[in-house]
């Protein structure tokens, strides 16, 4: 056993963890009060404040930073100590404006007695930012700002500037919206006295009604929130503490809740009449839509969401299946991550992230394919970021010079369209230069040897002329992923969104195969879900061919499984997905939908078309926040609730289950989903006595193998990665240790396809459109754009090289036209060299853009998820 | 965050698959600061008078002897231009610019001279001798049974400090010669620099060899134009004969601040950051720049490492800068022990006329020693801890208690680096007590409080002052 550390505080013995670094934190697990005005524990350490002296034996010295060990005797408190802490305060007083929370802050130290005269103090302000308000005559310049900014965010925003006794905080020489800044809130999170704050903390009333904590829904990272609610009404969000996100949030996760109470909000229920949509009840509404989707079974389908709960997706599923006997069933992760699942599940059996977050510290090396973290996903952005200063080295594979793209060590800019290619050549490096982990491919792959001799064709000196990345460059990224002790691959929709998206996951697979970066911590392929519940979703079977926890409609034992709960089986035969849905409607085969949460005529592919062929619906069913632009075609509008007005839970992409916790009450008439499921549940003649999302879940365990160990109690605190088979199992980190659910790990040999859209471009001189999101938006935009995220920015930047606007006679800020085969789309041109000669890149958060007008509803033949990330396009001038 | 930025800077603005340049160490510079982000630009920018000079003007030294010309009370103002702290010419005071300047008197009370022996025409004729030395671990040996300490004024052992590095597990250390030698009233190092860059060099050299390091940096402050040349030309020189065996030594300069003389401090400058001290521990030995084993080493110091291997005699003597009110001011070798009386005996003694009031030795962070207690004061590490890096400014009957307090005040509140708030609010309200016992409190708090030996040394000169000549600072 180990023996114990003590030491004494005060006289008093204390047994050290090895959590207690420092002094300060053994005094302070000691009882001890002692101030730490510079200190929080989301940065390390500055010593620059002074409040935190101690002693030891005759020195002081300051506990924020001396690392403690057994045997020390601190004194925290005595009459040198107070009179030493009361001066500091006092000449602390003397270079700061007075004011309730530094007065406050400096009263524990000591009364104001007026010692020294006040200091002729820069006391810069600013208000040019949307959220953020300075104003330095608050400041202390304790450097949190400056600490948690480049330890944290990664950005540098804040440095000291001058000399002296006029050393002072600075954003730079501009206004503080002209700064680096992204709006992460941090600064004003961890900032003692006020001088960095925001219009939330401005605005908030002292006395708070309640904190809860609950699950942010702005992306598939899953940060905790620490939501402040006065009355009805939250006024601030704080980070909290957890594995997740320590803390840390983004500008959508800690400021974009504007929108919960927009006038905007639908607050009742909606019946077209007469071409109108106008207001009726909840029964009639309620009855309308049970009568007509019962009455069309299997010729109605159910489109789910990413964005509900996942009590609300396993409900919504059942409904269909059991109640229309329908496996008409499909979610937005179709779009997204479906060939994700789909690619995964062919190379290891399970289709989802083999690793966790917090792996993302421990790897050496980092694979980040296709994805725009820090904007996408800022908060495992800015670890990624964290974890490349610290030196861990970053491969960077996207068309597009990216913020993780100028940090790599490796930039892989390959042209838009060709990853196969790329991922082939890498792959063929690591072969040829015998870099692969031979002992595990021979315990753990299959193929090897079909795949050795597959993949001599894919040289990178061959597709340097596919991809346009130099051969050399693939060689020195594919030596530093293969050489790494602990390589670990996350990947975004620039894998997933393209016709042989599937197969690229297969190829990110075999990269993990080849080195045998799986079955432990560090390593593996992960896949970060672009929208907060997109794992959770298809947990709960909002896929056509399968039921809540990826068991096959068509297996009996399955069906069986889950009539055994359900008092029913759903139909044997797969329904479709939700390009084949269209197609249906199109024919007149599927007449009735279901859509939960989304908004397809703004996100889906050749969006004109999605509107016509909604259009033609004999009854079309929406479940919204808003008016949508789908919304808008509906012949019901049920009003939902958000994530800030709800319970239950949202699954992130590292598989980790979390509980969503109301914080406000449903605004007007709206009702949360799980509520009116269960009532169209009920109206259709299944039983649904929930008199909460904790019934549903208890429900959803019991057909679900993967999560049949959870509860809500159990779900409290940091919520359980899945699997979690039993009530007493811990949750499961790291998949695949012993060996993969298909048994062997498939090594699959991919040739590469042109894409149409690369065919065409190169057939007629047109440009690569490439689509994704940014930092301030999610997606449809529905919920940012009623915030002030929409003045940071206000619309769909059309990003182009400056040679290709210089050929079309365009400069920054013009408005342009976006044209391809299947439609026009408009958007204000951005001129950068973050896109390559040849390529567009455009956002597609504002409905007025359009830009889903333009992509093709080309498809990915294995996962049906359409091909987003090229399209060949023209670029004009509006006129 | 040092680190971080360095990589930041480093990653950004590269030819696509470049390797990330090299971690930062040459220093504060216009080409540094136009690749950091906007506001770290301009906190390094402020930080350094070299780099935020307005063009033709004259930099007016600002330093005790210069404030204090011949030791006496000024006659008039100082001249208009930027105000730097000391340019290390204390010995022609008053001075401004950095124009051709005096040659430095230099003598030996020793026999053999120790650090002054190429000076005094002792050392060896030819240097390849100076750098003919044993391996490491017979470096380490010599040095500690020489019971040396370190010369730019904290007087640790320095053969710990240097065990302490090697014996620390890593791939790879660094040397690093601090030239920052920025205490009004002190020059020996800018003589060393100037005047025998070889034996600089070639301690350099030792002390490498003797920690592990094959990378040494010499960082000379700005203020010190001719030492950089010249050391810049012997390092050529040695080079050329091979001279360093396969050390690899560069000469990085400084900004023009006073705190980058600080060892944590010298690290961030090196950078290219603010030269503010970092938290210790873990001190540089075990961790230090780029998070390797790093050891910081005055110039002083290390010119002594050569000599004291070759001869293996105790490090029981000192370098010596004079300035002030007396006849003969440069640079005095004495054996440790030496009385303050006898040293300025051997320096001429007072002016005509102008007999001695004080003298402050050892900066700004050092010592006032009253007349009546020059035949007293023994210099030595053990019994006089301020002795410092060896200035001596000798000031006469004119000059007050409370001019050399206001002196004293001001060169500590510009100087602070404002890193810690004691320090950097504490000298700004030095000037502002009102009475004693007011200011007595501010500078315990100083002294407990300030993160480095700059806060924690303001107060040692202030307390003598008010000791030796009570109510003449305040009432």
């Amino acid at each position: 056993m180990k023996a114990e550390r003590v030491v004494h505080v005060d006289g008093q013995p204390v047994a050290l963890l090895d959590s207690d670094l420092t002094l300060l934190d053994a005094a302070r697990r000691a009882g001890r009060s002692v101030p730490a005005l510079c200190h929080d524990a989301r940065v390390p350490s500055g010593g620059h404040c002074r409040s935190c002296l101690v002693r030891i034996g005759g020195r002081a010295v300051p506990s924020c930073t001396t690392p403690v060990q057994a045997g020390m005797e601190l004194v925290t408190d005595d009459e040198v100590l107070r009179a030493y802490r009361h001066d500091l305060a006092e000449l602390v007083r003397s270079e700061v404006a007075p004011g309730p929370t530094v007065d406050a802050l400096l009263a524990e130290l000591g009364p104001a007695t007026g010692r020294y005269p006040a200091l002729d103090r820069p006391g810069r302000t600013d208000a040019s930012h949307p959220y953020l308000r300075l104003d330095l005559s608050r400041c202390i310049t304790c450097r949190l700002c400056v600490r948690v900014c480049a330890e944290v965010q990664g950005r540098f925003v804040y440095s000291a500037e001058g000399r002296g006794a006029t050393t002072h905080i600075t954003w730079g020489p501009g206004t503080f919206a002209t700064t680096a800044c992204v709006s992460c809130g941090a600064c004003a999170s961890l900032c003692p006295t006020g001088a960095i704050t925001d219009v939330d903390r401005q605005t908030a009333p002292t006395a708070l009604d309640r904190t809860v904590r609950t699950t942010c829904a702005y992306c598939g990272v899953g940060c905790q929130l620490a939501v402040h609610v006065a009355g009805d009404r939250v006024v601030a969000i704080d980070g909290a503490a957890s594995p997740v996100n320590h803390e840390h949030l983004c500008v959508k996760g800690r400021y974009a809740h504007g929108f919960v109470t927009h006038p905007d909000r639908l607050r009742g229920p909606l019946i077209r009449r007469n071409g109108l949509l106008e207001p009726a009840s909840w029964d009639e509404a309620l009855a309308l839509v049970a009568r007509e989707l019962l009455a069309r079974g299997d010729r109605a389908a159910l489109l789910s969401s990413s964005r509900c709960t996942t009590e609300e997706n396993y409900l919504a599923q059942k409904w269909f299946r059991v109640a229309l006997q329908s496996n008409n069933v499909d979610c937005c992760a179709r779009v997204c991550h479906g060939p994700s699942a789909v690619g995964m599940r062919r190379s290891f059996g399970t289709g989802a992230a083999t690793n966790t977050l917090a792996d993302l510290e421990r790897a050496d090396c980092l694979l980040v394919a296709g994805s725009n973290a820090t904007e996408a996903h800022p908060v495992i952005g800015a670890r990624l970021v964290q974890a490349t200063l610290c030196g861990a080295k970053l491969i960077v594979i996207d068309p597009r010079l990216t913020e993780l793209a100028r940090l790599a060590d490796c930039h892989l800019r390959l042209r838009p369209g060709t990853n196969i290619a790329l991922l082939n050549s890498l792959a063929a490096v690591i072969v040829e230069e015998d870099l692969t982990n031979a002992a595990f491919l021979a315990e753990r792959a299959e193929g090897l040897e079909r795949y050795r001799e597959f993949i001599v064709a894919y040289r990178p000196e061959q597709t340097e002329l596919i991809t346009g990345v130099p051969a050399a460059l693939v060689r020195l990224a594919a030596r530093l992923y293969a050489t790494a002790a602990r390589p670990m691959q996350v990947h975004g929709l620039g894998v997933t969104e393209h016709v042989q998206g599937s197969e690229g996951v297969m190829l990110l697979c075999n990269l993990s195969l080849l080195v045998g970066a799986l079955g432990r911590e560090g390593v593996g392929t992960n896949p970060l879900r672009g929208q907060n519940n997109g794992q959770g979703a298809a947990d709960m079977g909002c896929e056509p061919s399968f039921l809540p926890g990826y068991r096959p409609v068509s297996d009996p034992a399955a069906r069986a499984a889950v009539a055994a709960v359900w008092g029913r089986e759903p139909p044997p035969q797969p329904g479709l997905t939700l390009p084949r849905i269209y197609d249906a409607i199109r024919s007149g085969s599927i007449t009735g939908l279901f859509v939960l949460g989304e908004d397809v005529v703004q996100t889906d592919p050749d969006a004109r078309r999605v509107q016509e062929t909604l259009a033609s619906l004999e009854f079309l069913v929406v479940q919204e926040l808003f008016l949508s632009e789908t919304a808008k075609l509906a012949h019901v509008v049920l009003p939902g609730a958000s994530f800030l007005e709800k319970d239950g839970t949202f699954t992130n992409g590292e598989r980790r289950v979390q509980r969503v916790r109301q914080a406000v009450p449903v605004v007007g008439d709206a009702r949360a989903d799980w509520r009116i499921l269960a009532e169209l549940l009920e109206r259709s003649g299944v039983p649904a006595p929930y008199a909460s999302p904790a019934d549903v879940f208890d429900e959803l365990t019991q057909v679900t193998p993967m999560l049949a160990g959870a509860s809500y109690a159990r779900l409290e605190g940091d919520g359980l990665q899945w699997p979690v088979p039993t009530p007493a199992h811990p949750g499961t980190a790291v998949l695949h240790r012993e060996q993969f659910p298909r048994g062997r790990g498939l090594l699959a040999t991919v040739d590469y396809v042109p894409s149409p859209a690369l065919t065409e471009a190169e057939r007629d001189g047109k440009l690569l459109l490439v689509t994704g999101r940014a930092l301030e938006h999610y997606n449809s935009g529905s919920m940012t754009r009623r915030t002030a995220n929409a003045r940071l920015l206000p619309h769909d930047a059309v990003a182009l090289h400056p040679v290709d606007a210089q050929e079309r006679s365009l400069v920054e800020g013009d408005a342009v036209i976006v044209e391809s085969r299947f439609g026009e789309a408009h958007g204000v041109a951005h001129c950068t060299n973050s896109v390559s000669p040849g390529t567009v890149f455009m956002t597609f958060h504002f409905p007025e853009s359009g830009t889903n007008r333009v992509t093709s509803d080309v498809v990915d033949p294995l996962s049906d998820c359409p091909e987003y990330k090229v399209t060949a396009v023209d670029v004009r001038r509006s006129p | 965050m040092h680190e971080k930025l360095n990589q930041w800077v480093a990653r950004h603005d590269r030819e696509p698959g470049a390797a990330p340049a090299p971690s930062w160490r040459d220093g504060p510079s216009v080409e540094r600061v136009r690749q950091l982000p906007a506001a770290w630009a301009d906190g390094v920018r402020s930080f350094y008078d070299a780099l935020h000079a307005e063009p033709g003007c004259p930099d007016v030294c600002h330093g005790t002897a210069c404030s204090f010309p011949d030791g006496h009370a000024p006659a008039s103002s100082f001249p208009a231009g930027r105000i730097v702290r000391c340019l290390g010419r204390c010995a022609e005071a008053p001075v401004h610019g950095h124009g051709e300047s005096r040659p430095i008197a230099r003598r030996s009370l020793l026999e053999p001279a120790a650090v002054l022996r190429h000076l005094v025409g002792e050392g060896p004729t030819d240097w390849a001798t100076e750098y003919a030395l044993p391996d490491g671990e017979a470096i380490l040996g010599a040095v500690a049974a020489s019971s040396l300490r370190g010369r730019g004024g904290a007087a640790f052992p320095t053969a710990v400090k240097w065990r302490a590095a090697r014996e620390t597990p890593a791939p790879d250390r660094f040397l690093i010669a601090n030239g920052d030698e920025g205490d009004p009233g002190a020059y020996i190092d800018r003589l060393l620099l100037e005047e025998a860059p070889h034996a600089v060099l070639a301690g350099v050299v030792a002390a490498a060899r003797a920690i592990g390091a094959r990378q040494a940096v010499v960082f000379v402050r700005h203020e010190y134009p001719r030492a950089q040349e010249r050391l810049r030309t012997a390092l050529a020189e040695a080079e050329a004969n091979a001279w360093l065996s396969g050390t690899s030594v560069t000469v990085v300069s400084g900004g023009g601040s006073y705190v980058a003389g600080e060892e944590t401090a010298l690290l961030a400058s090196l950078m290219g950051l603010r030269a503010e001290p970092w938290p210790k521990p873990p001190y540089p030995a075990q961790r230090g720049l780029f998070g390797l084993p790093t050891v910081v080493q005055n110039i002083e110091t290390l010119a002594l490492v050569p000599w004291l291997v070759r001869t293996g005699r105790p490090a029981n003597m000192k370098a010596l800068s004079l300035s002030g009110a007396v006849p003969w001011r440069g640079g005095l070798e004495v054996p440790f022990g030496v009385t303050l009386a006898e040293v300025l005996a051997a320096a001429g003694g007072p002016l005509p006329g102008r007999p001695w009031r004080m003298a402050l030795v050892g900066g700004p962070m050092g010592r006032l020693i009253p007349a009546a207690h020059f035949a007293g004061t023994r210099l030595a590490y053990d019994t006089l801890p301020g002795l410092g890096h060896g200035g001596i400014v000798v000031l006469d009957e004119s000059v007050t208690a409370r001019a050399l307090f206001e002196h004293l005040a001001e060169f500590a509140r510009s100087e602070s680096c404002g890193n810690c708030t004691p320090c950097r609010v504490g000298c700004a309200q030095l000037l502002n007590c009102r009475d004693t016992a007011s200011l007595e409190r501010l500078l315990r708090t100083l002294e407990l409080g300030s993160a480095c030996g700059f806060g924690q040394g303001v107060p040692k000169p202030i307390s003598d002052l008010l000791a030796a000549f009570p109510g003449e600072v305040l009432p």
